[in-house]
C-alpha cells in the first residue's frame, strides 16, 4: 500500500515535470521546426506542424547565412562578446582582490558597483550615444564593447569577489612570508584557485554579450552588426522570411544553449550576484 | 536522483540563456492570429466555441503577451533559485517538525515557505528590477503597438529619445526611473548585507 502510494506520487510528479518541460521548450522547438518550412508552409492554415521529412533541407540557413548578413552578424557578436567577457574578468578580477582582501573604498564603494548593474540601461544609453558620436566611434567595435564592459564590470567583480572572499587569507599570507609580492600571490595563488569562478564570469558575460540587443541597436549602424540586431531587422521588414528568421534564431541561441550545461553549477549564484549560493 | 536531476535542471534551464530578441521572435511566431499554433489549438480544442484574441494586435492583449513571454523565459531562474533555497534547510528542522506530527502541508506552509520568504524576496527583487528594463520583448513582439498600449518605460523612453530626440525630456525620464531603481535596489542591497544568513550549504 505504502509503497504503491509512493510510486503513484513518483509517476504524478513525472506527468506534471514533462508538462511543465513541454511549456518551456515548445517554442524553441516550434522556432527549430519553422527553420525546416517553406515560406507557404508557414502561412498554412492548419499550421504545419512537422514538415514532410523529405522535404528537409538547409535553404533557410545557407539563405539566412548568405544574403541577410547573419554570417557577418555571428562574426560580429563574436567579437564583440570575446573581447567583452576578456576585458571583464580581467579587470574585475583585479578590482574584486582590492574588494575582498583590502576593503578598497569601504562597504558603500563595493555596494555602489553592484548598484550600477540595476541601472536601466536606456537611461544610459543616451549619454552613451552623445559621448561615443563625439568620439567619432559610433558603429566600431569599440563602442560596443566599452557599453558592454560597463554593464558586466559590476556582475564580474561582484562574481569574482565572492569567489576571493571563500578563499582562506592563509593561503596568501603564507606566498607572503616566503617572499612573494602582492602581485605574485595573486597571480600564482589566488587565481588559480579561483579560476572556475573566472570561468563562470567569462561565460555569463559572453552569452550576456551575445544577447544584448538595446547598445547594439543604438550605438551601431552598418558596419557593425550584431546578430540580435539581424533578427529584429528581420522581423522588422515588410515582407517578413519567417523561416529564415526562425535559421537565424536557431544559430543565435547556439551559445546560450551549450553554455548553460557548463554553467548549470554557478547558474544560481551567477544570477542573483553572489546572493545566494548552491 | 543525481544525474536524473541534473538532466531536468539542465533541460529547464535553456530559456533563461537564450537572447530576449531571439524568444520575442518565437512567441511573435507562436502568438501570431492567422498561422500561430497557439490560436489553432485553442480553436480546435475547445471545438471553435472560444474565439481566441489576436494577441499582437489587440490593444487589450499585447501586454499580455510580452508578459507571457517575460514568465515563460524567467520561471526557470525562480525555479533553480527556489530549489537552492529548499537545498538549504536543515533536514534536521525538518525531521523535527515531523516528529512532531507536521503534516505535508503543515511543513510546507509552517516551516519551508517561512525560511523560503528571504530567498523568494531576492527572486521577486532581482526580477523586478530586470523587468522594469523590458525592452527587447516590446521591440520585438508589439513595438510598443497598438497605439501605446505595450510601452513600457524601458520603451517610451527610446522612442522619446531615438525616435523624436527630444533629449531634455528623455533625459527628465532617465532620471525617474533612476529613482525608482534606486529604492527597490536599496532593497536589495540590504537584504544582500545580511547574506550570511541567506547563504546555501554547498
Amino acid at each position: 500500500m505504502r509503497r504503491g502510494n509512493i510510486r503513484l506520487k513518483k509517476i504524478l510528479i513525472g506527468i506534471v515535470l514533462t508538462f511543465a518541460l513541454i511549456f518551456f521548450l515548445f517554442p524553441m522547438v516550434w522556432m527549430f521546426l519553422t527553420s525546416f518550412k517553406t515560406q507557404a508552409q508557414v502561412f498554412a492554415s492548419p499550421p504545419v506542424f512537422i514538415p514532410p521529412s523529405e522535404q528537409w533541407n538547409f535553404n533557410n540557413y545557407t539563405a539566412a547565412l548568405m544574403d541577410s548578413g547573419a554570417l557577418n552578424g555571428i562574426r560580429d557578436s563574436m567579437i564583440v562578446s570575446l573581447s567583452t567577457a576578456v576585458v571583464s574578468v580581467s579587470v574585475g578580477a583585479l578590482a574584486a582582490y582590492s574588494l575582498a582582501r583590502y576593503r578598497l573604498g569601504g562597504e558603500h564603494f563595493s555596494f555602489w558597483i553592484l548598484s550600477t548593474r540595476m541601472f536601466p540601461p536606456v537611461a544610459s544609453a543616451i549619454p552613451l550615444f552623445l559621448i561615443f558620436r563625439e568620439l567619432n566611434l559610433q558603429d566600431t567595435y569599440w563602442v560596443l564593447i566599452v557599453a558592454n564592459a560597463i554593464f558586466n564590470l559590476p556582475f564580474a567583480i561582484w562574481l569574482l569577489k565572492g569567489f576571493i572572499e571563500d578563499l582562506p587569507v592563509e593561503l596568501e599570507e603564507s606566498a607572503f612570508i616566503d617572499g612573494s609580492s602582492v602581485f605574485g600571490a595573486f597571480w600564482r595563488i589566488t587565481l588559480p584557485l579561483i579560476s572556475p569562478g573566472l570561468v563562470t564570469a567569462f561565460l555569463f558575460t559572453f552569452v550576456f554579450t551575445w544577447n544584448e540587443f538595446l547598445f547594439a541597436l543604438l550605438l551601431t549602424r552598418r558596419t557593425v552588426r550584431p546578430v540580435t540586431v539581424i533578427v529584429q531587422s528581420l522581423a522588422g521588414g515588410h515582407e517578413i522570411l519567417w523561416a529564415q528568421i526562425a535559421a537565424t534564431g536557431v544559430l543565435a541561441i547556439i551559445p546560450g544553449t551549450f553554455l548553460v550545461l557548463f554553467l548549470q553549477r554557478y547558474i544560481v549564484r551567477g544570477l542573483t550576484m553572489g546572493a545566494l549560493k548552491s | 536522483m543525481g544525474r536524473q536531476r541534473s538532466l531536468w535542471v539542465t533541460l529547464f534551464m535553456i530559456p533563461i540563456m537564450i537572447a530576449p530578441v531571439v524568444a520575442g521572435f518565437q512567441f511573435r511566431v507562436i502568438f501570431n492570429d492567422t498561422f500561430g499554433p497557439l490560436n489553432y489549438l485553442i480553436k480546435t480544442l475547445s471545438g471553435g466555441l472560444i474565439t481566441p484574441p489576436a494577441w499582437v494586435a489587440n490593444p487589450q492583449t499585447s501586454l499580455l503577451t510580452i508578459m507571457i513571454t517575460d514568465i515563460w523565459q524567467w520561471t526557470p531562474f525562480m525555479l533553480l533559485l527556489i530549489l537552492a533555497g529548499l537545498e538549504t534547510i536543515s533536514v534536521e528542522v525538518l525531521e523535527a517538525a515531523q516528529v512532531d506530527g507536521a503534516s505535508f502541508w503543515q511543513l510546507l506552509w509552517q516551516i519551508k515557505l517561512p525560511l523560503l520568504l528571504p530567498v523568494l524576496l531576492i527572486g521577486i527583487l532581482i526580477r523586478t528590477m530586470d523587468v522594469f528594463k523590458t525592452f527587447d520583448l516590446v521591440f520585438l513582439l508589439t513595438e510598443g503597438g497598438p497605439g501605446s498600449s505595450s510601452e513600457t518605460v524601458a520603451f517610451y523612453t527610446y522612442v522619446n529619445g531615438f525616435k523624436f530626440f527630444s533629449m531634455g525630456y528623455t533625459a527628465a525620464l532617465a532620471f525617474i526611473q533612476l529613482i525608482i531603481i534606486t529604492i527597490i535596489s536599496q532593497v536589495f542591497l540590504r537584504l544582500q548585507r545580511r547574506r550570511g544568513a541567506l547563504y546555501a550549504s554547498r
